[in-house]
């Protein structure tokens, strides 16, 4: 016995040694910084195989999208492609599909992106592509009018969704009353709204303005690229940073005063499953507290099959197939929260299994789900390294925090050094029953179980949230 | 960030139909334009595969850049070999196999598992159960026992048993019920291979997930969880040797079941896989979607026949990407017809299916757009097809495949498919070739043989098609 456990205690110790220094040569070995044009490259050198990753980074998204007209940046983003003065749709696709490129945007509340990869042999024509549509793109009024209807029918067929239908609304209840509220993809009426000349003064703005850093991955081939960036792109370096609007400290609750807690139903036709979503906005503030203890949080509640809620809900009682806990954090803001569905007869046992969940997790974590949650973590970073195209996107991520690299070969001995007690505080912190938006979309019929349950029911048509 | 030329047609080559491959011989690299050949030269995997006295199939592959592994097991077990009664007991049992064995009981194997930093998950198709988990290098030895206990030893405790039932239920809703775009896909599989062993559904029937006792499930166990119907394949920071020695010692006397490919044979016999179904028809949906959304069936080939690799190349061309040519007519035209459209070539172990699908711009009149969509499917065979276009699919092929290629799980997969469907995990060096090879005039014929309107089923989910209900 005792000598099991100086072996358990070695192999914990050099587990973390090895987790700790692989992230640690791995960062030294390959990470470079360059400077092109006064704009920072950060890039991983990978000789793996002939194949790179360009990812430019845009401090900017969609929270300073006009207030009429949401979604106006990442309609920008997927519209560049939609022509030039020189280049139709067509053309630009078949370009750079003919490379096997895989290229679009993506855009968070905070920071957009712009993404590239394919073969480093094609790297040039193919950035040079990318750099003449973000410099060129005239966003055709007939394109964009039929790209404009696709979303509006997407739209509206988002009622076959229910996941996805339900994390819309959620959002928008959860975190009502701040500027993170509305979806960065917009909604029917901010659409609609959307010109052509909005989408070529956001793209001119993001040129111009926006501070941009590039992320690459991929062999030394990929120097050929300064050029490009330079005399394509012709980007500068920018100390504009993003123009963050009053941050409050809370959401505003939409219903208040009254002592039984209340949850937003949002009916749906045909449904025989109900979605549950169970959050909270977290504020500046609170985007400041410990991330290894928010990732932490999540593990032990909602992160695999150990973890408390997957034990309680799956596991001990089949209530559902999968459920989900997360706590994170952007630069300004971040959200706690709990995922789940279950048949319509358990919705009361399943909201009932998770309060309790949270109530005693938040005043007695259990010895055996901590030690385990934290094994899986310190084991599981090992895999964040795996790939570089994946690391370079974590990279980008502390960069946008702005929180040193250093902070991801040291979070296995950070994690190590948590106490039962800290994490205790955390979810009771993050996770506080009494705190959390509830939010179920499925069947109406589930209004009178859930009165039943002593729950005060407010109904909101999903089409509020189209 | 959206991945434009590979929606589900390619996804279902690269990943399902294990279609994409290599061939490191410049001949054949270079045979369209010379685009391909250096970068194929520039995978190496060191692959050593063994058989053991009881059919066990292992394969490894050393890989040192970081102290991890993944391992796969692959059970030749899937939908197409459950009886009337007991569909959908293949998945339910790939659920079962996390619930507890003789020697590492109830909740084990995901405490051992994600204790120890690592993850694991489980797919069923009709053909296949796979297990995988990716490690530390250090639990390699916890691993392999656990797989070998539970092979050998499952407990099906009932308990588990009756809770994990509810579990599959709700996956059957979540994936299949509440979502039209599962229900039609569930429909069209259904429609398609009517009659077939393909033609039950991998979730299963829903009273027969209700229905289906222990006993059943234990004998279906028996059956299928055996040596000499599994392949591992183990990729990471290992020595080969070590690993081999320490399967021979966990998994070297679990026994073998006896006749197992002739009683396969036999139950997969009884249907047969010719197409049984009645083609040339329409099938209408109830469901949520406000606007239509549609999918056209053909009859398919099976994985690996000389028609399947054209076919791929077809699909690819026709549906992949926004210059396509699917995507140019219905979705980027100046009339756009559809919010998005797709081809897929889905190709099984026996039988396959070849398949369009997409959803309706508001406004569009269904009926006319069915006429139309198969008309100009026809027509396609002749106008859409150019040697620029063959070349884009042989040039995404290739990104696809060396994308895949960065992790131990990439690696894996791309080997452990290989040697299911091919009996050859090296395949991949041959199997670029065999793309390579394929002029516009094999596209253009496979075209023209499998886009029969004759042989075809177009389905439509809608909120205005009257309410039959879905088996």
């Amino acid at each position: 016995m005792k000598n099991l456990s100086i072996r358990a205690v070695y192999s914990l110790c050099l587990g973390l040694i090895l987790s700790q220094s692989a992230a640690a040569n791995y960062l030294d070995d390959n990470l470079r910084k360059l400077n092109w044009n006064g704009v920072e490259v950060v890039w991983i050198e990978d000789n793996q195989y002939p194949t790179y990753d360009v990812t430019v980074y845009f401090y900017d998204g969609a929270l300073s999208d006009n207030s009429k007209r949401y979604g106006e940046t990442e309609l920008m983003l997927d519209q560049i492609t939609a022509g030039t003065l020189r280049y139709t749709q067509k053309q630009i696709a078949n370009h750079l599909e003919f490379f096997g490129a895989s290229y679009g945007g993506s855009v968070t509340h905070e920071f957009s992106t712009y993404s590239i990869s394919g073969l480093v042999k094609d790297i040039v024509p193919t950035v040079k592509k990318v750099c003449h549509i973000f410099t060129n793109a005239t966003f055709p009024k007939k394109e964009l009018a039929k790209t404009k209807r696709r979303i509006v029918t997407s739209l509206n067929n988002i009622v076959t969704s229910h996941s996805s239908l339900a994390n819309r609304a959620f959002r928008k209840i959860s975190l009502n009353g701040t500027p993170y509220a509305n979806p960065v993809s917009g909604t029917l009426k901010s659409i609609k709204r959307i010109k052509q000349k909005h989408l070529l003064a956001r793209l001119k703005h993001f040129n111009t303005k926006v501070k941009k850093r590039i992320y690459i991955k991929g062999p030394s081939g990929i120097k050929q690229l300064e050029n490009v960036f330079n005399k394509d792109c012709n980007w500068k370096g920018s100390d504009v940073v993003l123009n963050t609007p009053d941050v409050p400290k809370a959401a505003k609750k939409i219903v208040t005063k009254e002592k039984k807690k209340t949850i937003y139903l949002v009916p749906i036709p045909n449904s025989n499953q109900a979605q549950i979503r169970v959050g909270r906005y977290l504020s500046t503030d609170e985007t400041q507290g410990s991330y290894e203890l928010k990732r932490f949080s999540s593990k032990y509640l909602g992160g695999g099959f150990t973890s408390r809620l997957m034990q309680e809900l799956r596991v001990k009682r089949g209530l559902t197939y999968s459920v989900g806990a997360y706590s994170s954090s952007q630069r300004t803001y971040g959200r706690s929260g709990i995922s789940t569905f279950t048949k319509n007869e358990t919705i009361g046992e399943t909201l009932q299994v998770i309060k309790d969940v949270l109530d005693k997790e938040a005043s007695d974590i259990g010895k055996d789900t901590f030690m385990t949650a934290k094994r899986a973590l310190k084991g599981n970073y090992l895999f964040g390294l795996e790939s570089s195209s994946a690391f370079l996107q974590n990279l980008l991520f502390f960069d946008h925090i702005n929180r040193p690299y250093k902070e991801i070969y040291d979070f296995p001995m950070v994690i190590d050094k948590v106490k039962a007690v800290d994490l205790q505080k955390t979810i009771k912190e993050y996770f506080n029953w009494d705190d959390q938006v509830i939010v179920i979309l499925g069947s109406k019929k589930l209004k009178l179980p859930l009165i039943n349950e002593g729950y005060i029911v407010k109904t909101i048509n999903y089409k509020k949230f189209l | 960030m959206k991945l434009r030329w590979i929606p589900l047609g390619a996804l279902l080559v690269l990943l399902v139909s294990a279609c994409a491959g290599l061939n490191s011989t410049s001949k054949n690299d270079e045979s369209s334009d010379g685009m391909v050949g250096k970068e194929l030269n520039s995978i190496s995997l060191d692959a050593h595969k063994k058989v053991f006295s009881n059919g066990l199939t292992a394969i490894v592959v050393e890989n040192h850049k970081l102290p991890i592994f993944t391992y796969y097991t692959y059970y030749k077990v899937g939908g197409k070999f459950e009886d009337e009664g007991i569909t959908g007991a293949s998945h339910y049992l790939e659920h079962m196999m996390f619930k507890g064995a003789k020697k590492y009981g109830a909740g084990e194997f995901d405490r051992l598992v994600e204790g120890n930093g690592g993850s694991n998950n489980a797919y069923t198709t009709n053909d296949l159960t796979v297990y995988y988990e990716n490690l530390p290098s250090e639990h390699l030895a916890t691993m392999i026992d656990l797989e070998a206990d539970r092979m050998q030893n499952l407990l099906l405790e009932e308990k588990s048993f009756e809770s994990e039932r509810d579990v599959v239920l709700e996956e059957r809703k979540m994936r299949y019920e509440n979502k039209d775009n599962g229900k039609i896909y569930l429909k069209m599989m259904q429609e398609v291979f009517k009659g077939t062993p393909y033609g039950t559904s991998v979730i299963g029937k829903i009273k027969d997930l209700k229905s289906v006792t222990r006993d059943q499930m234990h004998d279906y166990f028996k059956k299928f969880y055996a040596p000499n119907n599994a392949v591992i394949l183990i990729v990471g920071d290992f020595d080969k040797d070590d690993v081999f020695d320490l399967l021979e010692e966990k998994f070297g006397k679990i026994p073998s079941t006896n006749n197992l490919e002739k009683f396969k044979k036999e139950v997969v016999a009884k249907k047969g896989f010719d197409f049984k179904a009645k083609f040339n028809k329409r099938i209408n949906l109830n469901g949520t979607s406000i606007n239509p959304v549609f999918m056209l069936g053909f009859k398919g080939v099976k994985i690996g026949s000389v028609d399947s690799y054209a076919l791929d190349i077809l699909a690819s061309m026709l549906g992949d990407g926004e210059s396509s040519y699917l995507n140019q007519e219905y979705v980027q035209s100046r009339k756009p017809k559809l919010t998005n459209v797709y081809a897929a070539n889905y190709t099984l172990q026996d039988a396959g299916v070849f398949f369009f699908g997409g959803q309706l711009l508001k406004g569009r009149n269904l009926k006319t757009f069915e006429r139309n969509f198969k008309k100009k499917l026809i027509k396609s065979c002749d106008v859409a097809l150019d040697a620029r276009s063959l070349q884009k699919i042989k040039n995404q092929y290739l990104v696809g495949m060396l994308s895949g290629l960065d992790t131990n799980a990439g690696i894996a997969k791309l080997l452990g498919d290989r040697e299911i469907y091919y009996g050859d995990y090296n395949f991949y060096k041959k199997e670029f070739g065999i793309y390579n090879s394929i002029g516009l005039e094999q596209v253009r014929s496979v075209c023209k043989k499998y886009l029969n309107k004759e042989d075809s089923i177009f389905l439509s989910i809608w909120n205005k098609h009257k309410k039959k209900g879905v088996r």
